[in-house]
């Protein structure tokens, strides 16, 4: 699995960390089952705090990617993999708006309109 | 092995030629003339004869016919596994540097063998009682080095051995901006195939340490601690963490030993490999591979090669390899 941040970026590191590992797990380059680096690890590696990572691993529970348990650390969720069909109508979706010209700040207030 | 200027068999036929002759024909032809010479003594010997030797002289005894038959017996197994082990040549038709060895083992294996028995027969002819036979260190010393020396001999009668070797595929650096970091982890296993060899030999260690334990536990603590030692890091190496960040690669095998890093700064250049374990590494694990290059060889396929700066080459195999390399290659800035 690959994580990536920018610290110059303008996006919170949370937000960096746990973008990264969710496409790692979107683009199945993790498998489910498969344990993450524990938070002091990946943090100690990438330079940045634990807190960050902590924050990056919940978000991503929340969302049900990753399970996080108690002495075992962070896990790949049994539930992670079923974004295959979602992600071919977001393609659809994104080609669509390319051809129609609409911008991604438009494609996606029509997106967080259509969630409500 | 002269071969008639006539003969234009294909490679793989001539090789299994000279596997058949040097790998079979001949370490049996030497077991058997040993067995014959031993056979002729055997008026002249006591009964039972001293087969094994202890720090004060002989401890074990056996039967003539046992100490004739175990060269042979051994020579033929070992050397029906050198024959099927190399009978199919490497991916070119060539014979593949692992197949040399066991060839070259076989003649090694029947000549040490031979040799031992033989000689530890030979010292004992004209006694009336095998507790009175000398010492055989001697004839044990001498034996491995003549042994050594002919299969040497065996081994540059076999043709050059067929480079199987894949030409490495730089990576490219992780296309982003200066400031970004990486992490990348990943763990890579042996296959199901090897995980059942070295469960089996495990299996038959457990057994040859608990035989020891019953019939002679006073000899077992060397063979017990040499045998746990060999087994914890036999399972220990069987899965490895491997990890790339600022720091650079570490490999870490299951049970935190051994472990390896190498540092950005000493890396010259990352690419991947296609990696063949017996063909090139001569089996898995930790393997140093006779072109210098050594690693984690744990499955046939791809593989991250690490290059240092002062030329010798890391290799690991893994399945996300590609990935690995480009995150070595960004975090090296190669």
């Amino acid at each position: 699995m690959l994580v990536r941040v920018d610290p110059a970026s303008e996006t919170p590191l949370f937000e960096q960390l746990a973008a990264s590992i969710r496409q790692s797990v979107i683009d199945k380059s993790v498998t489910a089952g498969e344990r993450l680096p524990s938070a002091r690890e990946l943090a100690s590696s990438l330079g940045v705090n634990m807190h960050t990572v902590l924050r990056a691993y919940q978000e991503l529970r929340d969302e049900g990617f990753i399970e996080l348990r108690r002495g075992r650390g962070a896990i790949i969720a049994a539930t992670a993999h079923s974004y295959d069909t979602l992600a071919d109508g977001i393609t659809a979706i994104v080609a669509e708006a390319r051809t129609q010209n609409v911008s991604l700040a438009a494609l996606t207030a029509l997106i967080r309109e259509e969630y409500k | 092995m002269t071969l008639p200027a006539e003969n234009v068999a294909p490679q793989l036929t001539r090789n299994r030629r000279l596997i058949i002759v040097i790998g079979v024909v001949i370490p049996l032809l030497i077991t058997m003339a040993a067995a014959f010479v031993m056979a002729l003594w055997v008026p002249e010997l006591p009964n039972p004869v001293a087969s094994h030797w202890g720090t004060s002289g002989p401890d074990g005894y056996s039967t003539v016919g046992s100490v004739i038959a175990l060269p042979l017996l051994l020579t033929l197994v070992f050397a029906a596994l050198a024959a099927f082990g190399s009978w199919k040549g490497g991916p070119n038709g060539g014979m593949l540097w692992a197949h040399k060895i066991m060839v070259a083992a076989s003649v090694f294996l029947s000549i040490s063998l031979s040799v031992t028995a033989a000689g530890s027969l030979a010292v004992q002819r004209g006694l009336d009682n095998a507790e009175n036979a000398p010492a055989i260190g001697g004839i044990a010393l001498a034996a491995f080095p003549i042994a050594f020396v002919v299969a040497v001999f065996a081994w540059l009668m076999l043709p050059a051995s067929e480079r199987i070797q894949s030409t490495p595929v730089a990576a490219k650096p992780i296309a982003g901006t200066t400031t970004q970091r990486v992490h990348f982890s990943s763990t890579t296993r042996v296959g199901a195939g090897v995980l059942v060899v070295v469960a089996v030999a495990l299996l038959a260690l457990g057994i040859a340490l608990g035989v020891q334990a019953v019939s002679n536990p006073a000899e077992l603590l060397l063979p017990a601690v040499i045998g746990l030692v060999v087994m914890a890091l036999a399972v220990s190496t069987l899965s490895w963490r491997v990890t790339i960040d600022q720091r650079g690669l570490k490999v870490r095998s299951a049970f935190g030993f051994p472990r390896a890093t190498i540092a950005p700064d000493q890396i010259a250049s990352v690419a991947t490999v296609e990696v063949n374990p017996i063909g090139e590494f001569g089996g898995y694990g930790w393997r140093w591979a006779p072109d210098g290059r050594s690693g984690i060889v744990l499955s046939k396929g791809e593989a991250l090669e690490v290059t240092r700066t002062n030329g010798k080459r890391f290799i690991v195999t893994m399945h996300d390899a590609q990935l690995a390399a480009e995150a070595l290659a960004t975090v090296a800035k190669k």
